[in-house]
């Protein structure tokens, strides 16, 4: 594969992941496929609309007037009320083992191939400099040549020394590797890596950010909102 | 309607509770001032006029108690018999009274033990103990005292208790609830209590200032003892067989409100509602003379048509309001019989102002 595809493609999961942490399009489209079948969401929704009704209605007439059918309609309230509560208590669980599932699939996608592709073509150049004594001497030869290696690599080259040395074989005890001479694309994407993710963190943290409500306020506005949803 | 309703249809009346052998706790309950403690002391004694072989014992747990003017009698802290009924004793839960008792116990305990100082002196000695003083404020202490109360009844049924049945005045209807809901709080209290020793109690052996005059083993069998009891208390509240509640109302609104509150909490809690009381009924059709009798009458049959609806499954017993108090034991003996037998205002008219008037 190409660097530039390389490059290209490992940008798109890097993209694709961020905005999935923030906006959780995996997780959404997962659930608007599978869980929006679910039977007790389903039911559950089934209910609000007939707790809303039945709350309209009984809102339209009068308890004093008529306290019998103020009454049975209240009575089929609560009943719906405690039937909410038990399926709200089953789809957390479902909500729980769903989310779990969901975490899988995204890193299927996502998370894993990224960091295979980063792991396999880590090493690809994609600059080279056409002098190598522009990058040359600046760190001592070994730790330039580990640099080459990469991080992966280092634990890989003692390993074949170790069994050099044990096999007697010269060819493998050297370090054997040469010092590169250009900028690989493991480098180069652990560098934009962090300045990107430091500029979406600023861009995320000021037009997305919310303002707290204060706890004082928040329950007045949440019976305002059920007025609202019932009126 | 469904097939049972048709075949079943609740009598009016009392007699099932009045003839019913397994009763051992009766609550009698609802909103303030709709005649709580007149139904009580009827239903107490109907029970013990139609059961004259049983013994019964009739407590108010309302801390505003009325069962010595409504016998016309004084009674206290402990149970005593009925001036002219033998087989029924009343007793008024006295929160002050019951922790003076409470007090002066622990006070005489540690004046045998001899006095240690410290907190629990300044607690417990002195004029009343600052212990009597707080625990008298506390919220809840009035359903805490009657919940002790019923544990003491649970303790002798196994010793053979000198009454089958209690029969509760209770409190209006928010104390009555969080009474009932106690047996419930403090098995789970218990629970996390026993978790607690468990955890901490080898640390607390290891203090020994802390333990002094505090046996842990001791007091972890008390624990053991007060959950077994509770759980018991809790197991025959929600019996059916055992533990019924009356409630108790008027034909007007906010009592009818409290009421359907109070069948569904109790029902939340499966305990057994089956009778409703409705008390202080005008019947003032055509002939009555009294427009505003006629008028009420309108609005309380108005209600009366919802309650027969609403409650088609229970006993709905119709009781009159009479022109005088319902007081004294044959003014409560007359009354109560339209509990047994239910009231036709058209033949017991004379209920309304024959009672006797002189308290």
């Amino acid at each position: 594969m190409e660097p530039n595809t390389i490059l290209l493609l490992l940008f798109t999961f890097f993209i694709l992941q961020k905005i999935n942490n923030k906006f959780h399009i995996i997780a959404f489209l997962i659930n608007r496929v599978i869980f929006s079948n679910n039977a007790t969401l389903k039911e559950i929704l089934a209910l609000n609309k007939e707790y809303i009704d039945i709350k309209k209605e009984q809102d339209s007439i009068s308890a004093q007037d008529q306290y019998g059918k103020w009454t049975k309609l209240n009575r089929k309230l609560d009943a719906i009320t405690a039937k909410k509560a038990t399926l709200n208590t089953k789809l957390d669980q479902i909500t729980k083992e769903n989310s779990a599932k969901v975490k899988k699939i995204e890193n299927f996608i996502i998370k894993y191939p990224f960091i295979a592709l980063k792991m396999y073509y880590g090493k690809t150049l994609i600059f080279q400099f056409e002098h190598k004594s522009a990058i040359s001497r600046v760190l001592p030869d070994f730790l330039e040549q580990i640099c080459t290696v990469g991080f992966v690599g280092i634990p890989k080259t003692f390993i074949k020394m170790l069994l050099g040395f044990i096999r007697n074989d010269s060819s493998l005890s050297e370090f054997g590797y040469k010092k590169g001479n250009g900028v690989s694309i493991g480098i180069l994407f652990y560098c934009l890596e962090s300045v990107i993710s430091e500029f979406l963190g600023l861009f995320s943290n000021n037009v997305f950010s919310t303002i707290e409500v204060p706890e004082s306020l928040k329950k007045g506005v949440n019976n305002n909102n059920v007025h609202e949803s019932l009126d | 309607m469904s097939d049972f309703e048709e075949e079943f249809t609740a009598e009016p009346n009392l007699k099932e509770l009045i003839n019913s052998d397994t009763y051992k706790w009766i609550f009698v309950g609802g909103k303030g001032g709709v005649g709580k403690t007149t139904t009580s002391s009827s239903i107490a004694i109907q029970l013990a006029l139609k059961n004259p072989h049983k013994n019964y014992l009739l407590i108010s747990t309302d801390p505003a108690h009325n069962l010595s003017d409504a016998f016309g009698e004084k009674f206290g802290k402990d149970a005593k018999k009925v001036t002219g009924l033998n087989n029924l004793s009343c007793m008024e839960i006295d929160p002050s009274a019951a922790m003076k008792d409470i007090n002066d116990m622990a006070v005489s305990k540690q004046g045998e033990e001899g006095s240690t100082g410290g907190i629990s002196d300044l607690l417990n000695g002195g004029n009343g103990g600052m212990l009597g003083e707080l625990t008298g404020s506390i919220p809840g202490i009035d359903e805490a005292l009657s919940f002790m109360e019923v544990m003491k009844h649970i303790k002798k049924q196994g010793e053979g208790s000198e009454f089958d049945t209690i029969i509760f005045d209770t409190a209006p209807t928010g104390h009555t609830l969080r009474f009932l809901q106690l047996p419930t709080t403090l098995s789970k209290l218990l629970d996390t209590f026993g978790g607690l020793t468990k955890s901490l109690g080898p640390m607390m052996n290891s203090f020994g200032a802390l333990g002094k005059g505090m046996d842990l083993n001791a007091m972890n069998k008390q624990m053991e003892e007060l959950k077994t009891n509770v759980e018991i208390i809790r197991d025959q509240f929600t019996n059916p067989d055992l533990t019924t509640f009356v409630c108790v109302c008027i034909s007007e609104f906010l009592s009818l409100y409290e009421t359907e509150r109070l069948i569904q909490e109790l029902i939340s809690y499966d305990m057994d509602v089956s009778n409703i009381v409705i008390n202080q009924l005008l019947y003032a059709d055509g002939d009555d003379e009294c427009k505003r009798c006629q008028a009420r009458w309108k609005m309380q049959k108005k209600y009366l048509e919802e309650i027969n609806d609403l409650y088609e499954l229970y006993h709905l017993v119709k009781m009159p309001l009479c022109a005088g108090e319902v007081r004294g034991l044959d003014n409560l003996k007359k009354f109560s019989s339209f509990l047994y037998d239910e009231y036709d205002p058209k033949t017991n008219n004379d209920l309304v102002f024959s009672l006797k008037h002189d308290f």
